[in-house]
C-alpha cells in the first residue's frame, strides 16, 4: 500500500520534504499536536507538527532539551504514555497506513518489523538477565517466525554485519559483558533485524566516547545505504547532524520551526534561532577562550493553549511588534527551505 | 604548618600546583587493585587552565578526584603553592581543602532541593566556621554576582526554580565562597544544551580573567576544551600521553592518539572533510595491560618496539611533550583551518630523549 501524495495537505501548513520528486513519502506527519495532562494544566509538548519523508533519505531532528524531539519520535511509534493527549486532527501515515488509527496489535506488527528505534542508552534497551543470544532472534521469531535454528544463524550474520567481532562468542554473553560501544552494535543488530524501512535513532551516541561515537555513525550510515533504510536522527549535536544527515529539521519550544536540506540550514539559516544556535558552539578553530555567543533567557514551557506570537519571541534579536502579535506560520521562503518566522534573515 | 615549604615559585614563578607522579588504584574485591592513574605529572601555574581529556576509563576523573582529596591517592604527591599535601596532617589538610573547590557535571544533583540559594551559598562558609551573618551576606551577593546572576532575585529561590544552566552557575558561585586559588570542573557542560553551554562557558572565562583563577578542567568535548584551556594535557589508560600549550597539541597533535580523538570530533560543519583516523579494536582492560606502549594494540602506527618499550614523555619540541616512539613530527601535520580533521601524515622522526 503505497500512496504518491498525501491528499488533503495545506502547503501553507505542511513542510514539504525539500527535494521534493526524489523518491516517494515513506513518512508524513501532519498536524500533530501533543500535550501531557498535569496539576498545572496540559503540558503542550508538541504543537502543529508537520512533517514529511521521503524513502531512502536521513532526517535529524535537532533542538534543544523539552524541544519536543524525542515526544514526535515515540509519537511515530506510538510509544507515548496513555495519559499523552493527541491532536484530534493528527495524522501520522506511514507508507499509506495511518499510525495514530492502529490498535496496539496492528502497531505490534509495525514496531521492530518496518519501524524499528534504537535509543541512547544500550545499557538501559538491552535486558541484563538474558544473553545477547537471546534477545537477538526474539525479534526474528516473533515477526518473522523463524525457526530457532534459522534465526541463530541469522543473529551472527547480523553481529557479524554491525562490526562485531567472534559473534558466536557475544551470542552467549550477557549485555555487561560488552563495552558501550559493543552493546549499542547489539542494538543497531536487533533494530535491523527485520529489515525495516524506517529507522529511528534517537539521540544513539550521546552516551558514547568520541572515537566510538565515530565508529557507530558510520556503522548507521553504512547500514543505511546497504539496506536501503529511510532513516531519522533525533540528536542535540549539531555537528553530530551536519555529518550524518540529508536533511534538517530544526525544532523548538514544541514547534518545528525550520526545515530544510543539510547544506542550506548550516549555511544559510533563516529562522533566528537556528542561527543563533550555530553560532553559540564552540569550534575547534575558535580563538582560545574566545566569547561564545549566547541567546538569554530560556524557551517557554507552555500549558494549555499557548498565546498568539512566536515563541522565540522573547528572546529574538530580530524581533519586531507582530512577532508578539501573531504566531507566524511554517511556510517556504526559497523552494525547499521552510521556516516559521514573521522576519526571517536575509542571504542573497 | 610545620612542613618546610618547597619554594617552588624560585624554581617555576607562578607555580600554582605541582602534581608529581601521582597514583591512584582502587581495590576490586581479594587481591585484585585496579591502577586508574599510573604516575601521572603536571603543574598548572596561576590563572592557567589546564584540560584533560580523555574518554572514559582514562582516568581523567581519578585525578580530579584524589587532587580534590576525595580519592586516596596511593602514591606520588600534590604540592599546592610550594607544601606538600601528603605530609600534612588532617587538620591542616582540611585548611588547604578549602583551597580546591570542585564543580559537577550534574547541576541540579549537586544543589540541595531543599535549601535556598542563600544557604546553599553559605554552606561552605559555615563548614569551615568562617560564617558570620553580617559579613558574609555582601559575600555571597558577590559571588553570585560574579557568575551572572542578578543577587537580590536569585537568594531566596530554590533550585527547583532554575534551569540547568543557572544551576551550574550557582554551583560555581558556591565554589567561589572560599576564594579558592584552584576550580576543578569535572565535565561541567556536558549536562547542558547548546545555548545555555555557552553561558557557563564565558562565565568561567570571565572569572579566569577576572580573579585570574587556575583551574583543572575535565572534559571529553575537545571543542569546549579549545575554548577554555590554556594547556591540554591528553590521558589514555591512565597516563598521560601527550601535554603542551592548547594551541600546539590541538592543531598539530604528536600522539596517534590525540590526532584520532581530533579526528573524531563532529563539526557542525556540512563540507568539513572527514578524514577519520581509525583505531584498531577497543580500549584494553586496566586490569590486563598490553606490554610496552599501552595505546600500541590500537595505534595505526605501531611498531614491534611499541610492544617491548614503554615510552615516557620527551619533548616533542613547541613546548609539548608526547609519549611515544614514533610521534607525528610537527612539522608535517599542517592543519588548515578548514581541515580540522585531516589526518596527519605519518611521518615518524627521531625523537629526543630526555630525562622523564
Amino acid at each position: 500500500m503505497t500512496r504518491e501524495s498525501q491528499p488533503g495537505l495545506r502547503s501553507d501548513r505542511s513542510m514539504a520534504a525539500p527535494d521534493a520528486g526524489h523518491g516517494e513519502v515513506l513518512l508524513s506527519v501532519q498536524n500533530l499536536g501533543v500535550r501531557f495532562p498535569t496539576p498545572r494544566g496540559d503540558l503542550q509538548a508538541l504543537d502543529d507538527v508537520s512533517i514529511d519523508l521521503r524513502r531512502s533519505r536521513t532526517l535529524a531532528i535537532v533542538g534543544e532539551s523539552g524541544s519536543g524531539k524525542s515526544v514526535l519520535s515515540r509519537s511515530i511509534l506510538r510509544l507515548l504514555p496513555s495519559k499523552a493527549l493527541v491532536s484530534p486532527t493528527a495524522r501520522i501515515v506511514f507508507d499509506g497506513i495511518d499510525l495514530l488509527a492502529q490498535s496496539q496489535a496492528q502497531m505490534q506488527k509495525v514496531r521492530g518489523r518496518r519501524i524499528a528505534m534504537v535509543f541512547q542508552d544500550p545499557m538501559t534497551a538491552l535486558n541484563p538477565v538474558r544473553t545477547i543470544g537471546s534477545q537477538l532472534v526474539e525479534g526474528l521469531r516473533l515477526h518473522l517466525n523463524m525457526p530457532s535454528a534459522a534465526a541463530y544463524q541469522r543473529g551472527l550474520e547480523l553481529l557479524q554485519q554491525v562490526g562485531i567481532n567472534s559473534p558466536e562468542r557475544r551470542l552467549s554473553q550477557y549485555p555487561h559483558e560488552l563495552s558501550g560501544g559493543m552493546r549499542q552494535r547489539v542494538v543497531i543488530a536487533m533494530a535491523i533485524a527485520c529489515q525495516p524501512e524506517l529507522l529511528i535513532a534517537d539521540e544513539p551516541t550521546t552516551a558514547l566516547d568520541v572515537t566510538v561515537q565515530a565508529e557507530i555513525l558510520e556503522l548507521l550510515q553504512r547500514l543505511q545505504r546497504e539496506h536501503d533504510m529511510t532513516m531519522i536522527l533525533i540528536t542535540h549535536d549539531l555537528g553530530v547532524a551536519a555529518g550524518f544527515a540529508d536533511e534538517i529539521a530544526v525544532m523548538y519550544a514544541g514547534q518545528l520551526v525550520e526545515r530544510a536540506v543539510t547544506q542550506d540550514v548550516f549555511k544559510t539559516p533563516r529562522m533566528p534561532y537556528a542561527a543563533a544556535l550555530l553560532r553559540s558552539i564552540p569550534r575547534l578553530h575558535d580563538a582560545p577562550h574566545a566569547e561564545l555567543f549566547t541567546i538569554g533567557g530560556r524557551p517557554p514551557t507552555t500549558y494549555g493553549d499557548a498565546p498568539a506570537g512566536c515563541r522565540y519571541a522573547a528572546r529574538c534579536e530580530r524581533r519586531v511588534a507582530r512577532c508578539d502579535a501573531e504566531t507566524p506560520p511554517i511556510a517556504e521562503g526559497p523552494p525547499g527551505h521552510a521556516f516559521r518566522c514573521w522576519r526571517p534573515l536575509e542571504w542573497q | 604548618m610545620k612542613t618546610a615549604p618547597v619554594a617552588l615559585d624560585a624554581v617555576a614563578p607562578g607555580l600554582l600546583i605541582r602534581v608529581e607522579n601521582l597514583q591512584v588504584t582502587y581495590a576490586l574485591g581479594g587481591t585484585q587493585r585496579m591502577r586508574a592513574v599510573d604516575g601521572v605529572s603536571f603543574d598548572i601555574a596561576r590563572g592557567e587552565t589546564l584540560a584533560l581529556v580523555g574518554e572514559s576509563g582514562c582516568g581523567k576523573s581519578s585525578v580530579a578526584r584524589a587532587l580534590m582529596q576525595l580519592a586516596p591517592a596511593s602514591g606520588g604527591d600534590i604540592h599546592l603553592e610550594g607544601q606538600s599535601l601528603a605530609r600534612l596532617k588532617r587538620s591542616q589538610l582540611k585548611q588547604m581543602r578549602r583551597r580546591f573547590q570542585m564543580i559537577f557535571q550534574d547541576p541540579i544533583s549537586s544543589l540541595n532541593p531543599k535549601r535556598r540559594v542563600r544557604d546553599i551559598l553559605a554552606a561552605p562558609l559555615k563548614v569551615n566556621g568562617l560564617y558570620d551573618k553580617q559579613k558574609s551576606e555582601p559575600r555571597i551577593r558577590e559571588a553570585l554576582e560574579l557568575v551572572g546572576l542578578d543577587a537580590a532575585s536569585v537568594m531566596d529561590r530554590y533550585p527547583h526554580e532554575f534551569s540547568g544552566g543557572q544551576c551550574q552557575r550557582i554551583s560555581i558561585a558556591r565554589a567561589l565562597i572560599l576564594d579558592p586559588a584552584l576550580l576543578v570542573c569535572d565535565e561541567p557542560v556536558s549536562a547542558l544544551d547548546v545555548s545555555v553551554r555557552a553561558q557557563v562557558l564565558n562565565v568561567l572565562n570571565d572569572l579566569r580573567r577576572r580573579l585570574g583563577l587556575a583551574m583543572l578542567f575535565i572534559s571529553h568535548d575537545l571543542a569546549v576544551v579549545r575554548n577554555v584551556a590554556d594547556r591540554v594535557a591528553v590521558m589514555y589508560l591512565g597516563r598521560i600521553v601527550e601535554i603542551g600549550e592548547a594551541d600546539a597539541v590541538l592543531r598539530t597533535p604528536a600522539h596517534p592518539y590525540t590526532a584520532a580523538l581530533l579526528s573524531a570530533v563532529p563539526v557542525a560543519d556540512p563540507d568539513a572533510a572527514r578524514e577519520r583516523i581509525r583505531l584498531k579494536g577497543e580500549m584494553p582492560s586496566p586490569m590486563s595491560l598490553p606490554s610496552g606502549c599501552r595505546f600500541r594494540t590500537r595505534c595505526p602506527a605501531a611498531q614491534p618496539r611499541c610492544a617491548s618499550d614503554d615510552p615516557v614523555l620527551i619533548d616533542a619540541g613547541d613546548d609539548c611533550r608526547v609519549a611515544c616512539h614514533f610521534p607525528f613530527s610537527v612539522t608535517s601535520t599542517v592543519a588548515a583551518p578548514r581541515t580540522p580533521t585531516a589526518a596527519p601524515a605519518f611521518v615518524p622522526h627521531t625523537p629526543q630523549e630526555t630525562a622523564p
